[in-house]
């Protein structure tokens, strides 16, 4: 049979700081508890925290090379321009969805000279590219970046990506995922109205 | 086996523990290659899209590249801090599979000493209290319990 | 249907229990069998529904809408269920209904006791909240409407590449439920302030089980981790990965610190604080897994559920702290710990460093979220954090092991530990120096080693001295199952300190036909086909290992899932594996692929040692004879022949072989237990 043991217990000497101790301990893990439980509760699923860039408010890193045509080109030249540099891959199906807005994008701005459109391979071999652009048209400088080292300069994760270079030379903005005409022209409006 | 024996044992077993210790602590050095020094940075950092796992351990293509990058570094003759800061220039700080050490980040390094030092000063605190502290003495009853007990036996 | 079932079944039963406990009236406390076996057939009623619905690919039920698929093969189809969230918590509550219906079953006779009363009713309340998620966010049986000819994407196809992942999560919630039961007896035990009870032992084997079930599932984990996912490593410290360990680091202390409290009855606040964390730690784990804050190779897509698990973390932790606080004065133990240098005072240490171990693991693993709530940026706490960490809380961990088991109760001098220690220690000194000889460099491994040695060397002793004593008997109980675990864990210590730090990987270009030779490896790529199968298309490597057997490391494309899934393939060896995997395929109009080759060694005995401590918990689990209170607990002390006791194998295996220890109190059997074993 059990046999309760209280008056034992009570025969003996009890430090009182012990008591307090173990109050002490259990309030402070119960703030811990609370202040970790109103961070978990107020945080965003993880998926939405992708389209921060470190680049935006930096001097673009260098961005030149051959294009798929042979030529020379950097975004250097086109200092006083908006540039939008897109990388992307044959293979990538949200790029072939924004392909025609872009194409869309370039036709307007050359004819303006306001701005230029720039692609870069990224994970795409130059055949596969120059393929990819026969089949669905567009005739903007590509860049062909082999082994990737553009992309990373620029922190791309996963095409398609897009930046946008204001005309002094720094990154505005990064488009993670497809990028249509309007985010385009919209965000370059805006720059242009806002006072600087 | 004899006391005397066991106390010899002792000592030749610290001694054998201790001389090895200090040499197995010795490291061979830093690795050499630069395959090697490209998986020990890579191993540091972290995949920007797999959802955890190191740019050493990941195939895309982004990992594939930032480990070009990361070799093209180290044949220039970056260190690891330079190397792993320029990557994280583009990537950004999430990057980093080490969180900093300075900073609001350094406390995830400081809490858990800080911690341990307290719990072993509490734990020596109470084993002193604890030795001074008088055991109680058998009341009659308790006697009476156990002579009980043992005769059930 | 078995849904509301279960959960009016939940609520009925928590509210006739309530009202006879507040009452006192043990006719309304008899009723909680009854609700139990309610909830249970609720829980059947809605695991059969949803197996029919599976089977028949019933795409009208949303959760088969969105998991089901005819591609996919049978078995698997059974394990879809678990294989996605809402699914997964039915096969929870299905568990937890299961334990309800056996404590019910257990206690029958004593059901009008308030101790068990509050118990069922604590139990009742974790299945209506589980039935309560599935009526609400968690539903799997919404019902879509099905466009004509169509077939769903079947469960994440990586979840179909091995059997185990049919078997990992029941085993996980095997565990986590398990551990349900001895939390809902402490609960009870704080309410009625009995606090000095055989509730313990009575809940002891479920504790045990519960623990083996949770190892089990962890370690099921990491080996899928390993053959499954690719990426060559068991475990990354990944956010899902650390929401199971938690508990099992907390579980883990509290089996070892429970000893304390059935022969002393000491570590009383420590044991209610470390069980009831356990059981917070699997919901706030569940939390962490099933919210999507953290992004994590497991994730499971995420839902509002996040909340609600969130709301229950708190309410826990809430209840238990305040029923702890309010408890405190009868938390008081009759007896002090004279001595660090005894079985108490180690047991206390053990505590201690898993504590520290948990808050390490819980730190890093919340650590961004907290960042990035203050700071906007975000960091990134990874597995060098994690590894820095933990590797010396584990080495001080392989230390206690080895010493702890052979303290005696109360106090020891030196001499008794200098007899028990010399063989280890010399097993010890022979590993360090045979393997710093062997060009081994790295404090951490070294000391694995060193200390792995160690304590094997303590736990084979016991476990020698025991079988000496008793014949095969030796091997099982606590206390010889135990020294089995122990040994488990110094295979595995020393498994992962090679592996470790032996590591090789290499990368390579393979036109077909070639050979390289990586670490003492020949791998000679033969070729490459592409086979249909049922439920994907798979491009497979035939890779040939050392001029032997063909291995076929594959990328596959599942019906139904965009990206590319890798397949590793791997050649287990005794001495050290050889792991394959595919990264890139021939482009077009080229023959050269591009393989990783990763030498890891002792990756066999990671899994050799999780059985060998899965065995020891099931021999560990073995009844043993029934202990009087009057039986020693400890090596036996010089006394007269009358008073020397028959000691079943629950002490430390001590015989003949040891010289008797001079103490004290050389006429009473040392280290008795001051409360007697509970009444039933």
């Amino acid at each position: 049979m059990p046999v309760a043991r209280t008056d034992v217990e009570e025969t003996m000497e009890e430090p009182a700081g012990g008591r307090r101790v173990a109050l002490v301990a259990s309030g402070v893990i119960a703030v811990l508890a609370a202040l970790m439980v109103s961070v978990l509760a107020t945080r965003d699923p993880s998926t939405e925290r992708a389209t921060q860039s470190e680049l935006v408010g930096r001097l673009a890193p260098a961005t030149e090379g051959t294009t798929l045509d042979g030529d020379e080109v950097s975004v250097d030249d086109f200092r006083g321009r908006w540039v939008v540099v897109n990388f992307f891959a044959s293979w990538c199906i949200p790029c072939i969805e924004e392909h025609p807005e872009l194409a869309a994008f370039d036709a307007d701005h050359r004819a303006a000279g306001d701005a230029v459109l720039i692609g870069v391979t990224f994970d795409n071999r130059a055949d596969d590219a120059r393929e990819f652009f026969a089949d669905y048209g567009g005739d903007w400088p590509v860049i062909d970046d082999p082994e990737n080292s553009i992309g990373v300069a620029y922190g791309v994760a996963q095409v398609p990506e897009t930046f946008v270079v204001a005309p002094n030379g720094t990154v505005v903005q990064r488009f993670a995922g497809g990028v249509t005409r309007a985010d385009l022209d919209g965000l370059i409006a805006a720059y242009e109205e806002a006072p600087q | 086996m004899s006391a005397r024996f066991r106390r010899v044992s002792w000592v030749v077993i610290a001694s054998v523990v201790l001389i090895s210790l200090v040499r197995g602590s010795i490291d061979d050095g830093p690795p050499r290659t630069t395959e090697e020094q490209v998986q020990v940075i890579a191993s540091t950092m972290k995949c920007p899209i797999c959802g955890g796992q190191s740019v050493a351990d990941s195939d895309v293509a982004a990992s594939r590249a930032i480990r070009l990058e990361i070799a093209s570094l180290v044949e220039e003759g970056r260190s690891s801090s330079e190397v792993r800061s320029a990557i994280s220039d583009a990537y950004g700080e999430r990057v980093q599979l080490i969180p900093p050490s300075s900073g609001f980040a350094g406390l995830v390094w400081i809490l858990p000493v800080v911690a341990m030092i307290v719990a072993l000063g509490a734990l020596s605190a109470a084993f002193a209290r604890w030795r001074r502290a008088p055991v109680s003495a058998a009341t009659d009853e308790d006697r009476a319990l156990v002579e009980q007990a043992l005769d059930r036996r | 249907m078995g849904v509301v079932l279960g959960v009016a079944a939940s609520a009925l039963g928590i509210v006739t229990l309530t009202v006879g406990l507040r009452q006192k009236r043990p006719q309304l406390l008899q009723t909680g069998w009854s609700y139990s076996l309610l909830v249970l057939l609720g829980a059947v009623v809605a695991v059969l529904a949803m197996q029919r619905a599976l089977i028949t690919r019933d795409f009208s039920v949303g959760f088969v809408h969105d998991n089901g698929s005819s591609r996919t093969p049978p078995l698997f189809n059974v394990a879809t269920m678990w294989s996605a969230l809402e699914g997964s918590i039915l096969l929870w509550a299905l568990i937890l209904a299961g334990f309800t219906v056996h404590v019910a079953r257990k206690f029958r006779q004593r059901l009008a006791d308030p101790l068990v009363g509050f118990a069922l009713l604590t139990m009742l309340v974790v299945c209506l909240f589980f039935f309560l998620l599935m009526l609400g966010p968690a539903n799997p049986f919404t019902t879509v409407s099905v466009p004509a000819g169509y077939d769903g994407p079947g469960p994440n196809p990586l979840l179909q590449e091995h059997i185990l992942m049919a078997v990992h999560p029941p085993m996980l919630y095997l565990g986590y439920v398990g551990f349900t039961v001895p939390f809902a007896f402490a609960i009870a035990a704080l309410a009625t302030g009995r606090l000095g009870e055989g509730w313990l032992i009575e809940t002891r084997r479920a504790t045990l089980l519960a623990w083996g079930f949770l190892t089990t599932g962890i370690v099921l984990g990491a080996w899928w981790s390993y053959e499954v996912l690719g990426w060559g490593g068991y475990w990354g410290w990944d956010p899902v990965e650390n929401a199971s360990l938690l508990p099992w680091l907390t579980g883990t202390a509290y089996l070892h610190s429970v000893m304390v409290q059935e022969r002393r009855g000491m570590l009383r606040v420590w044991n209610l604080s470390l069980l009831c964390a356990t059981f917070s730690l699997t919901i706030l784990g569940t939390f962490l897994t099933r919210s999507g804050i953290l992004e994590s190779v497991h994730a499971f897509s995420d839902s509002d559920i996040g909340a609600w698990l969130l709301a229950f973390f708190g309410f826990t932790v809430a209840v238990t702290l305040g029923l702890i606080g309010w408890r405190g004065d009868r938390l008081r133990s009759p007896g002090r710990i004279d001595s660090p240098l005894s079985r108490e005072g180690s047991f206390l240490v053990n505590n201690v460093l898993f504590a520290g171990f948990a808050f390490v693991v819980l730190l890093g693993t919340v650590f961004p979220l907290i960042d990035e709530a203050l700071n906007d940026r975000g960091v990134t706490v990874g597995p060098p954090y994690f590894n820095r960490m933990t590797v010396p809380i584990g080495i001080a961990l392989l230390f206690i092991m080895a010493v702890a088991p052979v303290l005696p109760w109360r106090k020891a001098s030196g001499e008794l530990l200098s007899q028990r220690l010399v063989w280890p220690a010399w097993a010890a000194a022979a590993a360090i120096a045979v393997t710093v000889a062997l060009g081994v460099r790295g404090l951490g491994t070294v000391l694995t080693f060193g200390l792995g040695a160690f304590a094997g060397g303590a736990a084979l002793r016991q476990v020698v001295l025991a079988s000496r004593r008793q014949g095969w008997r030796g091997l099982v109980g606590r206390t010889n199952g135990g020294m089995i675990v122990h040994l488990g864990v110094v295979i595995v210590a020393v498994a992962i300190a090679t592996n470790g730090h032996y590591l090789r990987e290499s990368e390579g270009r393979y036109e077909p036909g070639q050979t390289r030779t990586v670490g003492g490896h020949e791998i000679t790529y033969l070729r490459t086909d592409v086979v249909e199968e049922r439920n994907r298309t798979a491009t497979k490597l035939s890779v040939q290992v050392d001029g032997g057997q063909v291995y076929e490391p594959a990328l596959s494309q599942y019906a139904g899932f965009g990206s590319l899934i890798g397949t590793p393939s791997v050649k287990t060896g005794l001495r050290e594996d050889v792991y394959l995997t595919v990264v890139r395929l021939p482009d077009a109009g080229s023959d050269v692929v591009t393989l990783r080759v990763i030498i890891q060694p002792m990756a066999l005995w990671l899994w050799i040692g999780a059985g060998v401590m899965v065995g020891g918990t099931l021999l560990a689990a073995w009844p043993g004879r029934r202990r009087r209170p009057t039986d020693a607990v400890s090596a036996l002390v010089p006394v007269d022949e009358a008073a020397e006791s028959v000691g079943p194998g629950q002490g430390p295996g001590s015989g003949p072989a040891d010289e008797p220890t001079p103490s004290p109190r050389s006429n009473e059997p040392v280290g008795t237990a001051s409360e007697p074993v509970g009444a039933s």
